[in-house]
């Protein structure tokens, strides 16, 4: 209970979070690691060509006796192929994480646009509405938070895998029906929130004004509540980010998602996890990628969060 | 009950000129600034003031509840000739609770959620005394009883969520009773009720000062309150005490000018006893920013009776006439007297 | 009381009807849908057409949807014939299909694969409660202090890290790592606890470690940011008001109050953890319900599928049940409220 009346010149909430975000070190470090990691993704072609390397086979890097291991120490790191070749394929690896790391960003955020598109519709819904249509809505909801997700989707996946051609670099509609499963799936938890936060706002002030002054359904649902929803909202987005990375990772990892040819963060640590014994920087350098990257979108949610409503700490 | 040695003129509770101050990112908030007041054994005494004067944060410094925040709190508040201030956590730990005690001002919020009243109760007097369980229940249970629950042996295991306000209030003053403190802070404990609990439970906290000798602190917004159950009062502004009489007095002779405002828009028998105090006109200051001078002289009509600007430039020291009375003003005694108005 | 349980048997029971159906029309229509034979997600790969017009028939697929369900599930409680054209078999009671490219009856099959992902998920339970939330409370009780930032920081990278990757980590150090980390150097190979104790428990460390890891920091976190707004509850405010030592306001008040939200938690995370066994399991090549599920999937084995994904939804709602009943008993408002 602050009761202060701080003099203050008249701010919008908007600019003090973007002021509090600013000052917050953790949360501009994981933005740049970020926009880095976007950046090298989004121009893997370009980066790979400057850099010299390619997704090509090079079976002359691999091994003989070794049953198709790379040569040399490290899964075969050197000055050509910095993080070492894939085994069997002899593809370069920084290159393949590269590429990887595109699918995977697509497929994330993808995901969570739909995740978060499905769960504002939800929750303005039952949250606005209450009565039957919230009662309907919220059990639904509920009834798929409480599914075997990774069970049902990767029974989804195989099943869809027969009509997706899985053959050559085929994984454009897989890539799609990756987006549709995951982001179906994690649309819940971003319903859940935006309902409690629509029957908060419900009994604010503005929207029992503008309701008083007869003001439609929809558009008190447009112009009061989603214009004071875009903050949680963007928040509980950042923090959807990670979770759907990390259901990419697993179905591709499971072998049911991205399959090779293409390649994905999780399908690189995938077709790792039958050799990881032998050639152990196949599986770190993806590993570390995904780690690395869903860190900075936790840390980067965090402090958006915090900024929107520093009381939280 | 150990028998009360020191002579009834020395003070229970003693405090001089503290200050509880909160860092926050707008700035240093200071919520008590300056503030001295005297509580004698066994004496009622009520704290007015506006909401966010620091009534609240009064009573929590006095049983050192803010040592656990980021709040600095500094003066000296002696109690029973220690000062509780600088008291090492182990002593406090012993006294609060033991010795005083604290009503808070929302019940609900203030009893835990999951587990029963008589629970709460019994645990609050089985810190200070090494009673067995059973003895323990007993005594919540008459406890409960002594505050006017009803059915006490079937509603000590009743949850807080059960009971109405003011039967919450009940089993909050039951708790901070329990160990028969020698000071009760009552925080606004009438404050949610309606007119005949909040007449109930103001019998009961006289009831209890004359059956246990316990002396109270009761915050409240409502001179009304003051007026029927307290010995003096101490009024405050903008975290500081402008001025502490004895009740009567402060009624019939008000000497500082918050004090004539305050009294001013007191609801009046012929009215709803339950309007709160229309508001003196204008705010009081921002914490973050007191007036070097009078905190009060932005809304007071008298300033310009002080000569040289002083109640901007100067801030009033509380002066105490030496017979229980104290004023923070920089009008003349003679001043008070003519200016003041006519009874309200 | 007993309406509230009433109630959330009737939701629990519903949300498994629902599941069945779903999976049901999943496999279903969507073979259906990409032309595939039916019959041959029945039997095995070498169907002759003979066969797969004797599974058709048997199996009724040219009857209504809606029919062929109610066979399935009437199937759990009076047992079915079954035929996969060459051989006539009989599923006995609860008879949640025959898979007849193992040849075995399905809930065979999952009773034998319970145990393991039973103990795998319980002992993971135990070990990320603990250590989550002794982590979150002694964070938020020393805030601010070195240790709340170190366990802050290992919670954050710790929700940041997939399971499978822990565990390939795990398997990697433990056995080819360095020699003295080689703690399993013949691999890490499940053992049946009425085998052998010791060698389940020392087989079990490693996953249990694995889907402990993530669980425990996400429980971390949480209880750290729930014990500190307990902390700033009225309530914890009359606790130190009443003079108790910090244990019994921490450990006693505080402890208390953060229990309802770690067991709603509990609840909600069932099925994640049920995914993180999927992973663990296949990772770990540990017979479990996870393992089992995952190679029927990949080999196309519908009944496994079937009956898996059924007992998956019923063990998640008997948690979430069992949470729900918790909760009951946790929060008295909502015992009384229903
Ligand atoms: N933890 C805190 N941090 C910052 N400011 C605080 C804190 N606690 C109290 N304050 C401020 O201290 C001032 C005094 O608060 P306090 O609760 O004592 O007022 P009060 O006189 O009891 O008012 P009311 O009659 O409304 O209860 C308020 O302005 C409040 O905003
Ligand atoms: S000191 Fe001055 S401003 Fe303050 S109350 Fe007295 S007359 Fe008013
Ligand atoms: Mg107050």
């Amino acid at each position: 209970m602050t009761g202060t009346q701080a003099p203050q010149v008249a701010r919008s909430p908007a600019r003090l979070a973007w002021r509090r975000l600013r000052r917050d070190r953790v949360a501009v470090a994981s933005a740049v690691a970020l926009a880095v990691i976007v950046a090298l993704s989004a121009g893997a072609p370009v980066v790979c060509a400057l850099l010299g390397i390619d997704t090509e086979r090079h079976i002359e890097l691999l091994s003989i006796d070794n049953v198709g291991f790379p040569e040399g120490a490290f899964g075969g790191m050197s000055a050509d192929h910095p993080l070492g070749v894939e085994p069997k394929t002899g593809r370069d690896l920084l290159a393949l994480l590269l590429y990887g790391s595109r699918t995977s960003l697509l497929i994330a955020l993808g995901a969570t646009a739909l995740s978060v598109v499905l769960g504002v519709a939800f929750g303005l819904c039952a949250g606005y509405f209450r009565g039957w249509v919230d009662s309907v809505l919220s059990r639904t909801m509920d009834a798929l938070l409480a599914f075997p997700v990774l069970l049902f989707s990767i029974a989804l996946l195989v099943v869809l895998g027969g009509v997706t051609p899985t053959g050559g670099n085929g994984n454009g509609l897989r890539i799609a029906v990756l987006i549709l499963v995951i982001g179906f799936f994690g649309f819940p938890y971003v319903g859940r929130l935006v309902r409690g936060q629509v029957i908060a706002l419900r009994q604010r002030e503005f929207v029992e004004a503008a309701r008083a002054l007869g003001a439609s359904d929809r558009r008190i649902l447009g112009t009061e509540i989603l214009p004071n929803l875009v903050s949680p909202i963007l928040v509980v987005a950042t923090l959807t980010i990670p979770t759907r990375i990390l259901a990419e990772a697993a179905l591709s990892f499971l072998g049911v998602g991205i399959q090779p040819p293409g390649t994905s963060w999780g399908q690189l640590l995938g077709s790792a996890s039958h050799v990881f014994t032998v050639t152990p920087t196949y599986m770190l350098f993806p590993g570390l990628t995904v780690v690395v990257t869903v860190l900075a979108f936790n840390l980067l949610g965090d402090g958006l969060r915090d900024a929107f409503d520093p009381k939280t700490n | 009950m150990p028998v009360e040695t020191t002579p009834p003129a020395d003070p229970l509770l003693s405090v001089r000129d503290l200050r509880v101050q909160f860092p926050t990112d707008d700035g240093l908030v200071r919520a008590v600034d300056g503030l001295s007041f005297d509580v004698a054994p066994g004496e009622i005494v009520g704290v007015v003031g506006e909401s966010g004067s620091g009534k609240s944060v009064t009573g929590q410094a006095i049983l050192g509840l803010l040592r656990r925040t980021r709040a600095r709190v500094t003066g000296e508040i002696r109690f029973d000739g220690r000062d509780l201030v600088t008291a090492p956590e182990a002593e406090l730990r012993r006294l609060r609770g033991a010795e005083l005690a604290m009503v808070f001002q929302d019940p609900l919020s203030a009893l835990h959620p999951y587990y029963t009243v008589g629970s709460q109760v019994s645990e609050a007097y089985r810190v200070h005394n090494r009673v067995s369980k059973r003895a323990a229940r007993e005594r919540a249970v008459q406890m409960l009883d002594r505050v006017g629950i009803p059915e006490p042996h079937r509603r000590y295991g009743a949850y807080p969520h059960e009971f109405s306000g003011g039967m919450r209030q009940r089993v909050m003053i039951a708790m901070a009773l329990v160990c028969t403190p020698r000071l009760l802070i009552a925080d606004e404990p009438t404050t949610a009720l309606d007119v005949t609990v909040q007449a109930q439970i103001l019998e009961l906290l006289g009831d209890l000062r004359d059956e246990f000798g316990s002396a109270v602190l009761l915050v409240t917004h409502d001179l009304g309150v003051v007026a029927e159950t307290c010995d003096s009062v101490v009024v405050m502004y903008a975290g500081q005490c402008v001025e502490q009489a004895g009740v009567e007095d402060l009624f019939a002779r008000p000497q500082a000018p918050y004090t004539w405002g305050l009294l001013g828009s007191m609801p009046r028998v012929d009215r709803d006893r339950r309007d709160r105090l229309a508001p003196i006109g204008g705010q009081p200051p921002s914490l973050l920013a007191i007036p070097p001078g009078c905190a009060f002289e932005p809304r007071c009509g008298y300033h310009e009776e002080v000569p040289e600007s002083r109640c901007v430039d100067e801030r009033p020291a509380l002066v105490h006439d030496g017979q229980g009375r104290a004023v923070r003003c920089h009008l003349t005694a003679g001043q008070r007297l003519t200016l003041r108005p006519v009874a309200p | 009381m007993l309406r509230y349980l009433l109630g959330r048997i009737a939701g629990a029971l519903t949300v498994v009807v629902v599941v069945s159906v779903v999976t049901f029309a999943i496999f279903q229509l969507a073979p259906r849908l990409t032309g595939a034979n039916m019959a041959f997600y029945y039997t095995g790969k070498s169907t002759s057409e003979a066969q797969a017009a004797a599974v058709a028939q048997k199996f009724g697929f040219d009857k209504p949807l809606p029919e062929q369900y109610w066979t399935f599930m009437s199937g759990i409680v009076a047992g079915r014939d079954l035929s996969d054209g060459v051989t006539e078999v009989r599923c006995p009671a609860p008879c949640l299909g025959y898979s007849f490219r193992q040849n075995r009856p399905v809930l065979e099959m999952i009773g034998e694969a319970f145990p393991v992902t039973l103990g795998l998920t319980l002992g993971a339970a135990v070990l990320w409660l603990l250590f989550g939330v002794a982590a979150g409370v002694l964070s938020a009780v020393r805030r601010g202090s070195v240790f709340d930032r170190l366990a802050t920081a290992v919670a954050l990278i710790g929700v940041s890290v997939p399971e499978f990757f822990t565990g390939m980590l795990l398997i990697y150090l433990l056995t080819s790592g360095p020699a003295w980390l080689r703690l399993y150097p013949d691999g890490i190979n499940y053992v049946p606890l009425t085998e052998d104790p010791v060698g389940w428990f020392a087989a079990m460390v490693p996953p249990w470690t694995c889907l402990a890891l993530l669980f425990a920091a996400l429980y971390a976190r949480l209880t750290r940011a729930t014990m500190l707004e307990t902390l700033s509850e009225d309530y914890v405010r009359t606790a130190w008001a009443k003079g108790l030592p910090p244990r019994t306001v921490v450990g006693r008040h505080g402890l208390r109050a953060v229990l309802p939200p770690i067991v709603t938690l509990v609840g909600l995370d069932v099925g994640a953890l049920l995914g993180g066994v999927v992973l663990v399991e296949t990772l770990f090549s540990f017979p479990g319900l996870g393992r089992l599920a995952y190679r029927a999937i990949t080999s196309q084995d519908l009944p496994v599928i079937m009956g898996v994904t059924i007992v998956g939804a019923l063990l998640i709602v008997c948690a979430n049940l069992i949470v729900d009943l918790l909760y009951g008993v946790l929060d008295p408002r909502v015992r009384n409220a229903r």
